[in-house]
């Protein structure tokens, strides 16, 4: 509302020029009007500009895709906002669909899509929310290769602070999880360039998101307090036992590792494995790869494993040994059980470890 | 026991063993492929479809053995699976 008379001196409220009145009470306030702050995070930057962009698209689609979304908004009917209950118009419903279609790293869509399949929640065993780690475990996995995980977050800037509404920020999706795991600690990093404490309230959105439709509807939403044990099991955070190409030596002289992952189940002792490797002087019956230190979880583990040879021309199966020492010897050993000499090996699969 | 009727590759239905508890999946089991047929010979990959009620809270990469059944010549490679 802007008043044209003198404001100051009347039971006014609204702006007038750069002036802003506002009454509390019996008494009428006068500030400077309030004005967008220039100022901007590089994260805000992106999301103005992605929003802005998202816009500008319903202008520039035709006049039948218009239409298209304009009779999708009616089959939609009622919609859920955090504010209660709308109905949405055919640009907001352009706008909403194409900001998170966005967000999954995809294009924008002009042609309304035949059905809008709403978000739905994430069903997961438990949470660590720590300065270290913030991770979730056993994700229920998703059948659809249309739905991410779609992730916000945002630290509360007070103990005192519940209400979650608008108050958590895109972090990161995720297209699948990592053997039930997500971890979200460098994503948390990145985007916010600090780590949490202790004590603090953390707010947490996820869903599964169908990437086509962009449709957030039913999703988790909590506050947790930022603790060194899970929120449902009180329990310490292990990561798990894990060997990667940044842990090994990956060119010997006599070998060259293209490819190294092996990881130890928790419980029971199973390593799942994909390990290539080249030979890179002679026909060998094993070789010997130093690491660099590994976690503790390691000591003296064997498994024995099929493998193929890689060259061009045969894919022969292969039988493996790999022993990785962690003692006073930190070397992963490989030894050729069918005594074959062999220059490419890839080993790969689940196996039973001995140790 | 599990059966999969359906595949991407001509064959026909699989009888897998299966057995499970809270933390671990293992399907045991014989798979016969015809390289002769066509729907194999245009298949990217050889899929076979679990039944609905199928269910595993994660998977991680398993393996399955190809052998050849040719009279002379019974070559053999590991698939990933």
């Amino acid at each position: 509302m802007k008043l044209l008379p003198s404001i100051a001196f009347n039971d006014f409220s609204g702006s007038a020029g750069n002036v802003t009145a506002r009454k509390v009470g019996d008494k009428t306030y006068l500030s400077s009007r309030t004005q967008h702050s220039k100022k901007k995070t590089p994260p805000q930057a992106t999301t103005r500009c992605r929003f802005a962009d998202t816009i500008r698209g319903f202008s520039r689609i035709t006049e039948a895709q218009r239409q298209g979304w304009a009779s999708l908004a009616k089959v939609f009917g009622i919609y859920y906002s955090p504010f209660g209950y709308t109905y949405i118009s055919a640009p907001n419903l352009f706008v909403m669909a194409n900001t998170y279609r966005k967000m999954c790293g995809k294009p924008i869509l002009a042609d309304a899509p035949v059905e809008m399949k709403r978000s739905r929640n994430v069903i997961y065993d438990d949470l660590w929310i720590s300065p270290e780690h913030i991770v979730i475990t056993k994700v229920e996995q998703s059948q659809d290769p249309n739905e991410v995980l779609f992730i916000e977050m945002s630290p509360a800037f007070s103990r005192g602070v519940s209400e979650c509404a608008n108050k958590t920020v895109f972090l990161t999706v995720r297209p699948t999880t990592d053997w039930g795991d997500i971890d979200l600690t460098d994503a948390y990093l990145e985007r916010f360039g600090t780590p949490l404490k202790y004590g603090q309230k953390v707010i947490l959105k996820l869903c599964w998101l169908d990437s086509e439709c962009g449709f957030v509807s039913r999703y988790n939403r909590d506050v947790f307090i930022v603790s060194e044990l899970s929120l449902y099991h009180d329990a310490l955070y292990y990561p798990r036992a894990r060997i990667t190409m940044d842990q090994i030596v990956q060119v010997t002289q006599n070998c060259e590792c293209e490819g190294f992952n092996y990881e130890l189940s928790p419980g029971s002792k199973f390593t799942s494995v994909v390990i290539t490797l080249r030979y890179l002087n002679f026909y060998m019956l094993g070789c010997d790869i130093p690491h660099n230190g590994l976690p503790n979880a390691f000591y003296d583990e064997h498994s024995f494993q099929y493998a193929r040879v890689t060259s061009a021309t045969e894919y022969m199966i292969e039988s493996v040994k790999i022993r990785i020492q962690n003692s006073s010897n930190k070397r992963i050993r490989f030894f050729h059980r069918d005594l074959t000499y062999r220059r490419q090996l890839e080993t790969f699969g689940t196996y039973y470890v001995f140790n | 026991m599990i059966t999969l009727d359906t595949n991407n590759f001509g064959g026909g239905s699989v009888t897998l063993k299966d057995y499970q508890s809270g933390s671990l999946c293992v399907l045991n089991g014989k798979i016969t492929v015809d390289p002769t047929q066509s729907a194999y010979l245009t298949a990217p990959r050889l899929e076979l479809d679990l039944p609905a009620d199928f269910a595993m809270v994660r998977s991680a990469l398993s393996t399955a053995i190809l052998v050849s059944s040719a009279s002379v010549y019974r070559y053999g490679t590991v698939l990933k699976c």
